[in-house]
């Protein structure tokens, strides 16, 4: 039982599976426009937001199976937490290599348009790395942490969550009229910041994605901390 | 020294106490029959136990350790729940193969060999199996986890009578070759009793009683013949059951029978015989 | 073999010593031969082998049964005359005194009693 790491590896298996899956549609798709591209010319192919949209679903579906079948297992709740984020950081950082690895094959054939060079000018391949890392595990811990929320949640709770981004952007609005358009530029002032993109530095964004990170790891486990095991 | 111990545990659901302040202690290497009707608090006690679920106040204590949030504790206990907690995309084989990765010491041609009997198709996926079969599987993985502590929830549910028997057969032979501390929880007392050492009747979420199989089975009797000699003799006991045909009467007591009691029913010209279980756990339990 | 009646309201213990003093008696387990262990009661007749070990203890307090470590129960030189032996002690006691209750309900005489008995052996 000690340093096994069982439960790592049982959600670790459970997304490679999928990750293959998309793996080999994504290569389908890219070679597919890179042989459209050749006659037109420049048509770049954008990997990363399908695997950022991947990888948050990952996290979105890994929770509720892993979490009933360990805990019939005799796994407690911090073991599960403690290994998942293992696993997690480790699908991570496999999706980080792929990525950055079919970029290398691609600039090859195509000019390969990553989501980084949109946002800033460095080109440095670990700056890529340690962004596209953050970014990934980010991503998937927040698909872990909605799901968690709506296992924790009663069906009325449930409702008033999915809800939830509704009337947050009608108070954001709302407020917005109300102090005249500052709180709209505050909100893409804080974005600017968040990403680096204001002096065009992605490891401002690497550090503040990993603290959000934190943030969200805060969140699970106490959401974790008390969950009954249900249907 | 108990291995199991409960300390005035409770769960409350709202309004509703579904363990109320339950005390009991178990000891290693018996078999207990964790009794009592469906709604009784038998399943609420077992995931307070395996920490499905976390009880409202009290303690309970394995081994004199906490059971709550506690993977060394957890690990010593397989639990068979009537929770659907398997992947259902998964198969069989690869549920056995998983458990052999939490349970180390899970017995893999054992497990195989319990299949073959049950006739459980390895390759067929969670989801696909009956609700028998569902049983089957999960009563497999107990038995081949070799945990020094199984719990069964509802084991027989759903199975035919074949697999009944088999599945008691096979329980006492693994039983006989490898001891280990055995939880069964069922309303089914009839069909259990031969097989339980020590049983712990649960009413209302509160422990009715804790007693060895056979001395509950001698703390009641029968007593029958013409109805006034029967009521005469009834006065003052406590009846569990009574039954008439015309002038015949026949009142189950609950009271355990000695040679006192024995004489006074003869002089009434009463028949003495023992307590019907199902009766006798009807009425422990209404 | 052993037959238990699961139904009888007789603990099964008792039932089971019952049921190896009578096999003794018909002589299908002879005198310092063996007789099924308590794991081979207990998984035959899917009953607890506390059980099934209170019943063949029974015996052994009796001195009906033994034990040889590591090879199993044997049964004792003499058991069958004292099985004999303890069994007419509650002969009159268990079959004689139903008889003659028996008789008085359906007002069979002595002597009637007598001839059917003596018509029997």
């Amino acid at each position: 039982m000690k340093n096994s790491l069982s439960v790592a590896k049982l959600k670790f298996m459970d997304c490679l599976k999928a990750m293959g899956i998309f793996y080999s549609i994504s290569l389908l798709l890219m070679i597919l426009t890179w042989f459209l591209s050749v006659k037109e010319r420049g048509g770049g192919y954008n990997n990363e937001s399908a695997a950022l949209i991947f990888l948050f679903v990952c996290g979105l579906n890994s929770f509720k199976e892993s979490f009933k079948f360990t805990s019939a297992n005799g796994v407690s709740r911090k073991r599960y937490f403690r290994e998942s984020l293992i696993a997690m950081a480790g699908i991570a950082a496999l999706a980080t290599l792929v990525e950055t690895g079919l970029r290398l094959i691609s600039q090859v054939f195509t000019r390969h348009e990553m989501l980084y060079n949109m946002l800033y000018e460095s080109n440095s391949i670990i700056a890529v790395v340690a962004w596209t890392f953050a970014l990934f595990f980010c991503v998937s811990l927040l698909g872990w942490l909605i799901n968690l929320v709506y296992y924790r949640s009663s069906a009325l709770l449930k409702i008033v969550v999915s809800l939830s981004p509704v009337y947050v952007t009608i108070l954001l609005i709302w407020l917005n009229k109300l102090i005249g358009g500052s709180v709209f530029i505050a909100i893409g002032n804080f974005i600017s910041f968040y990403w680096g993109i204001t002096d065009s530095n992605s490891y401002v964004a690497v550090l503040n994605l990993l603290a959000t990170s934190v943030f969200f790891c805060g969140l699970i486990f106490l959401l974790m901390r008390r969950a009954p095991v249900k249907e | 020294m108990g291995l199991i111990e409960f300390r005035q545990v409770t769960k409350e659901y709202g309004p509703v106490k579904a363990l109320d302040n339950a005390s009991l202690v178990l000891e290693p290497l018996k078999i207990y029959g964790l009794l009592g009707r469906n709604g009784a608090g038998k399943t609420t006690m077992l995931n307070i136990l395996t920490n499905k679920i976390f009880p409202t106040s009290g303690e309970i204590l394995f081994n004199n350790e906490s059971v709550i949030e506690n993977d060394r504790v957890q690990s010593q206990m397989f639990y068979m729940t009537e929770m659907k907690l398997y992947p259902s995309g998964m198969r069989i084989s690869q549920v056995f193969r998983w458990t052999r990765e939490f349970y180390p010491q899970f017995d893999m041609e054992y497990a195989q060999a319990l299949a073959h009997k049950f006739a459980l198709n390895l390759r067929k996926q969670v989801k696909t199996l009956s609700t028998g079969y569902s049983s089957i599987m999960k009563l497999i993985l107990a038995m081949a986890s070799n945990a020094p502590v199984i719990i069964f929830d509802e084991p027989v549910l759903g199975l035919d009578a074949n697999h009944r028997d088999l599945f008691y057969h096979e329980l006492m032979a693994r039983y006989n070759e490898h001891p280990q501390t055995i939880i069964i929880s069922t309303h089914l007392i009839d069909e259990i009793a031969d097989v339980l050492e020590e049983a712990i009747i649960i009413k209302d979420g509160r422990l009715v009683l804790h007693q060895p199989v056979e001395q509950l089975l001698q703390s009641a009797y029968t007593v029958s013949g013409a109805d006034a000699k029967v009521d005469q003799f009834i006065k003052n006991r406590k009846v569990i059951h009574q039954e008439t045909l015309g002038r015949l009467k026949s009142a189950a007591v609950y009271e355990q029978l000695n040679s006192q009691i024995r004489r006074d029913a003869e002089a009434l010209g009463l028949d003495i015989s023992g307590a019907p279980l199902q009766k006798l756990f009807i009425y422990l339990t209404n | 073999m052993l037959l238990l009646d699961f139904n009888s309201e007789t603990p099964l213990y008792l039932q089971l010593a019952s049921a190896i003093e009578d096999n003794i008696l018909r002589g299908v387990f002879e005198e310092e031969t063996q007789v099924p262990s308590t794991t081979e009661i207990s998984v035959n007749f899917k009953i607890n082998p506390a059980t099934a070990g209170k019943g063949v203890n029974l015996l052994v307090d009796d001195g009906i049964l033994y034990k040889k470590r590591g090879v199993g129960m044997f049964v004792c030189t003499g058991a069958k005359e004292k099985i004999m032996e303890k069994r007419r002690d509650v002969f009159y006691e268990n079959f004689i005194r139903t008889l003659l209750e028996e008789a008085k309900k359906l007002n069979i005489s002595k002597n009637e009693i007598i001839t059917m008995i003596e018509r029997g052996i």
